[in-house]
């Protein structure tokens, strides 16, 4: 259960940290005290109207009502995201925010389910805080690392660095919910494209980690790998389109 | 064309195209029946059913599936068209008790190779 909470911690804490850590680096006044505490605050309050509408959600259009709240979460994530690239340098702070507060609400519900679900099964909760307190530790610091990192290596570039890490995380992103439509049988269901399974599976801390930082996938199917290369071509034609005003108007 | 269009319309109203069902009912953290067989090469609509008082979660690396089951409801996870074969799934809550599998055999065949 240790490494169970770990990884939960790491698949859904990390996005919201990395979402955060891209606004801030592409526009750092978008990080105001106030505005944060706002979203942080619309992100769980969020969280919890879907934990206790749950099990009536989840029957909802024949069963797939949670993942086609999901999927409904994650395009609009998209679409702030592509209005953030879109005009970077007047993106204002409640575009930024409200991307964050949605990556918080669906991310902050998963890790509620699974949190509530492994504290059903133990007799002791001992290594889910132990597990929870590491996974904590470890999102918080590769957050800050990156931020970090990010910062240094970025130089002048910076903005364009972090405008593609926010095109390749939110490709990954809708990637994954392309994934949700397959089993609620609204794609098709193909064979992989690739297995890397063997070799870095996604459950382990490094896929995991891989997952959201790149979209990495283990075992993708059409749908996954259609929807990530839209989503990054979306996101390239934003970033385009938005230099090409910036030129056009200088 | 108009008629075809509803002739095909009323075929897939009618659920003519509609899935194979299989139920599998979650109690003590055990799935009943805990092996299904399902038509290999078909689609299948797995209606899972957790009459538990708490929470588990359907997970299948062979499947490529995992959905949270909330107490006392009915979910819905569509898998397939599958190879003859047999597909391992688990609760990822309860994983020692919570374990069954989806056998998918060819046409005219009883039994999986």
């Amino acid at each position: 259960m240790l490494i169970n909470t770990l990884l939960l911690f790491v698949r859904d804490l990390m996005p919201v940290l990395m979402l955060l850590v891209w606004l801030l680096l592409l526009r750092p006044a978008a990080g105001g005290w106030r505005a944060l505490s706002l979203a942080l605050l619309c992100g769980v309050a969020g969280s919890a109207v879907l934990v206790v509408y749950a099990d009536v959600i989840t029957e909802l259009a024949d069963g797939a009502g949670m993942e086609l709240v999901f999927v409904g979460l994650q395009l609009g994530l998209f679409v702030m995201v592509l209005l953030t690239l879109w005009q970077p340098k007047q993106m204002s702070t409640s575009v930024a925010m409200t991307a964050l507060a949605i990556a918080l609400m669906v991310n902050g519900a998963n890790l509620i389910f699974y949190l509530s679900g492994y504290l059903y099964a133990v007799t002791s909760s001992q290594p889910i805080v132990l597990g929870a307190l590491l996974g904590l530790g470890i999102t918080l610091s590769a957050a800050i690392l990156l931020y970090a990192l990010a910062s240094w290596l970025g130089g002048r570039h910076l903005p364009l660095v972090a405008a593609l890490m926010l095109s390749l995380f939110i490709a990954g992103q809708l990637a994954h919910t392309s994934h949700l439509l397959v089993q609620i049988d609204w794609l098709s269901q193909s064979d992989p494209w690739w297995n890397t399974a063997e070799f870095l599976p996604e459950n382990s801390l490094i896929g995991q980690f891989l997952a959201v930082l790149l979209g990495y996938q283990d075992t993708p199917g059409q749908w996954q790998v259609i929807s990530y290369f839209a989503a990054l071509l979306g996101c390239v034609s934003a970033l385009g389109a938005s230099r090409f005003k910036r030129k056009f108007h200088s | 064309m108009v008629r075809m269009l509803g002739v095909v319309l009323l075929l897939v109203s009618s659920g003519v195209f509609a899935a194979p069902e299989v139920v599998i009912t979650l109690k003590d953290h055990l799935f009943i029946p805990s092996k299904v067989q399902v038509p290999a090469d078909k689609k299948i609509k797995l209606v899972i059913i957790n009459q538990d008082p708490t929470p588990e979660e359907f997970d299948s690396f062979d499947l490529n599936r995992e959905k949270v089951l909330f107490p006392g409801r009915r979910s819905i996870i569509y898998i397939g068209p599958l190879k003859p074969g047999e597909y391992h799934f688990f609760g990822e809550f309860n994983p020692n008790s919570a374990q069954g599998s989806v056998i998918a055999v060819a046409e005219g065949n009883d039994h999986v190779d």
